[in-house]
């Protein structure tokens, strides 16, 4: 099964500290030109940039699938985007996430309807630090949007940090070994998670409690995608209004 | 309000579309009871079918559609045509208004030529097949080719042909519009010009309401500059 289907009938309530933090989330539709579609997201200590190319033919041949669109996914950190230079290049780390987020977004798109093409997403890493992951699923499945790629709904997410107090969806500036890092994905506001990561310990109790909060946090960060998508084609038609006087 | 077409509001994918009773059409899926949108476009409501024309996307090939292709390659038989999408489109050499000899075709087509197609067949993996014979279609000479999003071609053609009359009417060029969203362009240099800044404005304001009073406007003032 590619994703796991919550209980609909429990559900979390957010508090004004669980909120607080997306008042400072950016995202920017349209920053690379060239792209069919691209977005970046910042988020304290995180800044990526995703773009997505497509559907356009497969190179090199061999990989085109006759039934649907392959979705090819590169995830590279800059060099500079963390505290001790990392060394340019993929590495173990970003051929897992590229993974990863791919099969994440495989779910999201029709690729049966552009068969024998490739989706190419590149998310370029200019700041990391805690709860990237999510952070580039929500600028791809922008970025889709804005590329044309029809999709059942928009990726979201939202990281968790499990410790003994119980689940918070505040991201952390630090992560101490006795907390618990968790990463979803969600498609749109359902019950449908696309990603699910996992970083340390976990008991079954505190698991279900975790998909609760990380629920209710990702039907904030998609009420405010959809808000910014509405806003940048209301931007648009706004400021060419000038242009058009 | 059946037959007649109601173009409203801005939705983005996953926002919930219609009332009870309403089907689904282009752009939207149903989930449950709901109709969803699965793309970011206008909505439309024809009948009772809810429909979301696209304002971003790639043009995929469909039977009968008139475009614009460039060639790519050509073998001893066929060309293959770049038609502004994901998929290539094959010209047989028996498809043409010249009489081509086996291994001549390079001789009536080259790489980088255009020409007016019709789409004849797309099978379900999109392998499309066009032809360079009939009423309209032709090789093109001279004029400059232009592309644009092939979900602004409708609005550059405008209701009943509008849109493309005031291009015409107001440069004198001659114009075709490929549905996959590559136009030819031919005439004065000043007027493809205009012509191309027009179009410019038309992508930049496709939400306007008055799209080709403000489109006249532009030339009105462009004349008054020159």
């Amino acid at each position: 099964m590619s994703y796991l289907a919550q209980d609909p009938h429990s559900s979390y309530e957010l508090t004004d500290s669980d909120t607080r933090w997306i008042e400072q989330m950016e995202m920017k539709i349209g920053r690379i030109g060239r792209a069919d579609g691209s977005c970046q997201v910042k988020l304290g200590g995180n800044n990526v940039i995703c773009a997505v190319y497509g559907p356009r033919e497969v190179y090199p041949r061999h990989l085109q699938d006759s039934l649907k669109a392959i979705v090819q996914c590169k995830y590279n950190l800059a060099p500079f985007s963390s505290q001790e230079r990392k060394r340019p290049g993929p590495d173990r780390r970003s051929t897992e996430i590229s993974r990863i987020l791919g099969e994440a977004l495989e779910e999201v798109m029709f690729v049966q309807r552009y068969p024998k093409t490739s989706i190419d997403i590149y998310f370029e890493v200019m700041e990391a630090s805690i709860g990237i992951r999510w952070l580039s699923l929500v600028a791809a499945s922008m970025a889709l949007v804005d590329a044309g790629i029809p999709i059942k709904e928009l990726a979201s997410g939202c990281s968790v940090v499990v410790d003994g107090s119980g689940p918070s969806i505040e991201p952390p500036s630090e992560l101490s070994p006795e907390q618990t890092l968790v990463e979803v994905g969600t498609l749109g506001d359902s019950d449908k998670f696309i990603m699910f990561q996992v970083d340390g310990g976990l008991s079954q109790d505190d698991m279900s409690q975790t998909m609760d909060v990380a629920q209710a946090g990702s039907k904030m960060v998609y009420d405010m995608q959809k808000e910014m998508i509405r806003g940048h084609f209301a931007q648009l038609s706004e400021s060419d209004e000038e242009v058009g006087q | 309000m059946n037959g007649s077409e109601d173009v409203t509001d801005l939705v983005v994918p996953g926002d919930t579309l219609g009332e009870e009773g309403m089907v689904p059409g282009y752009g939207t899926i149903k989930r449950g009871d709901d109709i969803i949108s699965t793309r970011i476009g206008l909505v439309s409501v024809r009948g009772n079918t809810v429909n979301v024309i696209p304002i971003r996307g790639k043009y995929l090939p469909r039977r009968d559609d008139l475009v614009i292709g460039t060639v790519r390659e050509y073998s001893n038989t066929n060309w293959s045509f770049d038609l502004n999408s994901p998929y290539t489109a094959f010209l047989h050499f028996k498809d043409v208004p010249w009489d081509v000899d086996f291994g001549e075709t390079g001789e009536y087509l080259s790489v980088g030529d255009a020409a007016i197609l019709r789409i004849t067949d797309v099978d379900v993996r999109y392998r499309t097949t066009v032809v360079l014979n009939g009423p309209g279609l032709k090789k093109l000479n001279g004029g400059r080719l232009v592309k644009i999003n092939p979900t602004m071609v409708p609005l550059v053609i405008g209701k009943n042909g509008s849109m493309i009359s005031v291009l015409k009417g107001a440069t004198s060029c001659r114009i075709f519009i490929g549905q996959n969203g590559v136009l030819w362009v031919d005439g004065e240099p000043e007027d493809v010009d205009l012509v191309l800044g027009a179009l410019d404005l038309i992508e930049r304001r496709c939400y306007s309401k008055q799209l080709n009073k403000e489109i006249e406007l532009y030339f009105a003032d462009a004349r008054m500059f020159h």
